[in-house]
């Protein structure tokens, strides 16, 4: 596959139409694209992709916006509006060109997602045809398996090997790329059929030697065939279960972490509550004491002043002394004492009548007095109590509601701690996952059964065949078609062989490409490995490597550069012995995002100087600042086209910028009326 | 792999006829490689395999 031109009409940040030649130079592979953060350097990426698979890649946003933004804007309601990607690409001496497109009439404000339409056509010895299953074609000149392989985005490299990612259609699309699928096909599917048509030939009724090999050899076949059925559902099953397993024990692990804290949370709950009751039981004293003794609070000095003050007036003679004192004023006031002797002023009995007056009720009050003072003495110390008392009741609720805040606190912080875990019941998901992994075990040991089953049919299926082979012919017309089948069947023995030893023999030579790209470029002693499953593996003398970003990107672009030599390799042996019935591979272009994702300037040298070597033709889009001293030099070298996506922006607080290319300045952001991408390209 | 057996050597080992009709299969196997069901791909082999028994 050799990329000749990508057209882009009112796609996403493109306005009008950009157009992106691709054809390059046999020593200069590489197409440089620079454009500014926003540019659309990841649309362009995805132009390619949603051409050929009409999807676009996962962290592209608003996916139904397919309509440049102003386009959509100036359509008027019920007027056509469309937008399209076309790819122009040559493939074992066809061209094709692969239209996706979204046309629709407008009849909202937002554009609402839309399935593009394709259109896949083909020139060949001059003559354009369109083909009807362009969507086929497609999968089987580039796999949409392997998409992620030759049109990656450099920050999101990491991502490519991880578990999640399908190994087994990997391999499948590598069978297909290196020309394995072809082959395949003719031993799975068409030359079986094919033999069991020709024994058809041999008639029904049972009776002759042949015919009851055959027909031995179809039951078996069939049995074969539903006891592959079986495995197949088995081991769906299985990767069921042991999801399941896998799920419980997350859970678990979960709940592992969740398991001291949910106690924590219980305790701290249970301290908080004990400490609300105390509190409570506090707060009712304090309530008790000031109910009984409150009023002793507002009688500070009261006591010592009443002391006081009737210490005064007893000395000021002040002191009321009752009743007494009234009736003998009475007297003094009449001038005649009770017995009837007149009483006047200055007499004796006056004086005498006059003294008495004064100490008449003293005594009742001296008797009262006491039991005051007394009464005010205890007051003074119950006052003194009490205080000492509500003093104590403060305290005490302060470090309950001190200790209330800390549990609050304490809560808090497990609370956080919890949060997103799934909090289940352990014993129960203990159990759950005992029984999953109780039937994966089952269903494992069903599916090495049924396996073996296959085997021995395989054996039993091939003594028939042997027998069918050299068994004695009723008559020449027999004999004839025991030959076809004969025949037939002496290819697909081959084939089948062949399969095998190619299918190792490409994981052998793609994994020693591997290694081989990848030591030369990275430093550390990290070997990689392709393992019998296809999968790629990083070993370090530790046995399996973690893996960091940037090892997983370099891991990436080895896979990418040997999949593609490799591809190329076979391709070229084919080219050169033509009597060659099975090599196939070709050549694969390469469309980078961002290369260099978040590797290292040093990586950055190496990989720039590496990346033109890896395959025939690789699109690489990056920013300014992505491309410094050698790394440019380095690019630029290599580089057949180089094209700027001029940003236009109708901001003008934006400073309009330039870029320099071979010396050249050329416009990298300008103001214009509204935002849009410009392509453009600029003379090597 | 049991042996150091080639693809190259198992293809060479088969006869005249079967080397004929192995790289007539795999050409019409290229051929309708894009195409998931090809109706006439079976019996084409078969039409090839009575042609070279005759
Ligand atoms: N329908 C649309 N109409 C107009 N502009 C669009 C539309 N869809 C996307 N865009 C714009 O295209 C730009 C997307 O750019 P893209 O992600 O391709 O940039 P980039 O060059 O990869 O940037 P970075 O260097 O940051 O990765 C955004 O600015 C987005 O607003
Ligand atoms: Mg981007």
């Amino acid at each position: 596959m050799k990329l000749l031109k990508l057209t882009l009409d009112n796609f996403r940040a493109f306005y009008g139409r950009q157009v992106l030649e691709l054809d390059v130079d046999d020593d200069k592979p590489t197409v440089l694209v620079f454009g500014n953060n926003g540019a659309g350097k990841t649309t362009l990426l995805n132009a390619f992709t949603w051409a050929l698979y009409g999807t676009f890649s996962a962290d592209v946003e608003q996916q139904h916006r397919v309509v440049h933004d102003q386009k959509w804007a100036d359509t008027g309601f019920g007027e056509p509006v469309s937008a399209s990607v076309k790819l122009e690409f040559e493939h074992d001496g066809t061209i094709f060109a692969v239209l996706r497109e979204v046309s629709v009439v407008k009849d909202a404000d937002e554009q609402g997602p839309v399935t593009p339409r394709l259109v896949v056509t083909e020139v060949r010895r001059g003559e354009s045809h369109q083909v009807p299953n362009g969507q086929d074609r497609i999968e089987k000149i580039l796999p949409e398996a392997l998409r992620r392989f030759f049109f990656f985005n450099g920050e999101r490299m990491e991502k490519m090997f991880t578990a999640e990612e399908n190994n087994g259609e990997v391999k499948q699309a590598i069978k297909t790329l290196l020309g394995l699928e072809a082959i395949e096909r003719a031993i799975n599917d068409h030359l079986p059929k094919a033999a069991r048509r020709l024994a058809k030939e041999l008639g029904k009724d049972g009776g002759t030697r042949l015919q009851q090999l055959r027909d031995d050899q179809e039951q078996l076949e069939q049995r074969q065939m539903d006891t592959r059925e079986r495995a197949l559902e088995v081991s769906r099953d299985i990767s069921s279960y042991k999801a399941q397993v896998e799920a419980m024990e997350r859970a678990l692990r979960d709940n592992e972490q969740a398991a001291p804290l949910q106690k924590e949370r219980q305790r701290i709950g249970k301290q908080t509550a004990d400490e609300q009751v105390r509190l409570q039981e506090r707060l009712a004293r304090k309530r008790d004491l000031l109910s009984k003794g409150g009023f002793l609070a507002f009688t500070g000095g009261v006591d010592e002043t009443v002391i006081d003050l009737a210490d005064g007036m007893r000395r000021r003679r002040e002191l009321p002394a009752g009743i007494q004192r009234d009736f003998i004023d009475g007297l003094i006031e009449e001038g005649r004492c009770m017995c009837g002797t007149p009483v006047a002023p200055g007499s004796p009995a006056f004086e005498e009548l006059d003294k008495r007056r004064y100490n008449a009720g003293l005594a009742d009050v001296e008797a009262r007095w006491m039991y005051v003072s007394g009464q005010m003495k205890h007051l003074g110390d119950a006052r003194r109590a009490l205080l000492e008392e509500l003093r104590q009741s403060a305290e005490d609720m302060q470090a309950c509601e001190d200790t209330i805040a800390r549990l609050d606190a304490e809560r808090s912080e497990v609370d956080r701690q919890l949060q997103g875990v799934d909090v289940q019941d352990v014993q129960r998901l203990e159990q759950n996952r005992k029984e999953y992994d109780e039937k994966r075990i089952a269903a494992m040991s069903e599916h090495r059964r049924l396996e073996e089953i296959v085997a021995e049919l395989d054996l039993e299926i091939e003594k028939v065949k042997r027998r069918f082979r050299s068994a004695e012919a009723a008559d020449e017309e027999s004999r004839r078609v025991q030959q076809q089948v004969n025949l037939v069947n002496e290819v697909l023995d081959a084939f089948s062989e062949v399969l095998e030893v190619k299918t190792e023999e490409v994981r052998l030579r793609l994994d020693a490409k591997v290694k081989e790209v990848f030591s030369r470029i990275y430093i550390k002693s990290h070997t990689p490995v392709l393992t019998p499953a296809f999968e790629l593996q990083l070993t370090s003398p530790a046995g399996v490597a973690i893996r960091s970003t940037g090892e997983n990107q370099v891991l990436g672009l080895s896979f990418v550069g040997a999949v593609s030599e490799l591809a190329h390799e076979i391709h070229e042996r084919k080219n050169n012995n033509s009597e060659e019935i099975l090599d196939e591979g070709g050549i694969y272009p390469v469309v980078m995002d961002a290369p260099f994702g978040s590797l290292d300037l040093t990586y950055q040298e190496d990989i720039s100087a590496a990346l033109p070597k890896l395959t025939s033709q690789i699109v690489t889009l990056l920013s300014q600042s992505q491309a410094r001293g050698k790394v440019m030099e380095h690019l630029q070298g290599a580089a057949t086209r180089m094209y700027v996506l001029r940003s236009v922006t109708p901001n003008r607080d934006a400073a309009e910028e330039t870029i320099e290319i071979n010396n050249r300045t050329v416009p990298y952001v300008t103001h214009g009326d509204f935002e849009r991408t410009l392509l453009e390209e600029v003379t090597v | 792999m049991s042996d150091q057996r080639t693809a190259e050597a198992i293809l060479g080992a088969l006869s005249p006829e079967a080397m004929k009709l192995a790289k007539n299969v795999m050409g019409l196997e290229r051929e309708n490689l894009h195409i998931k069901n090809p109706t006439m791909l079976v019996q084409k082999i078969v039409d090839a395999t009575r042609e070279l028994t005759k």
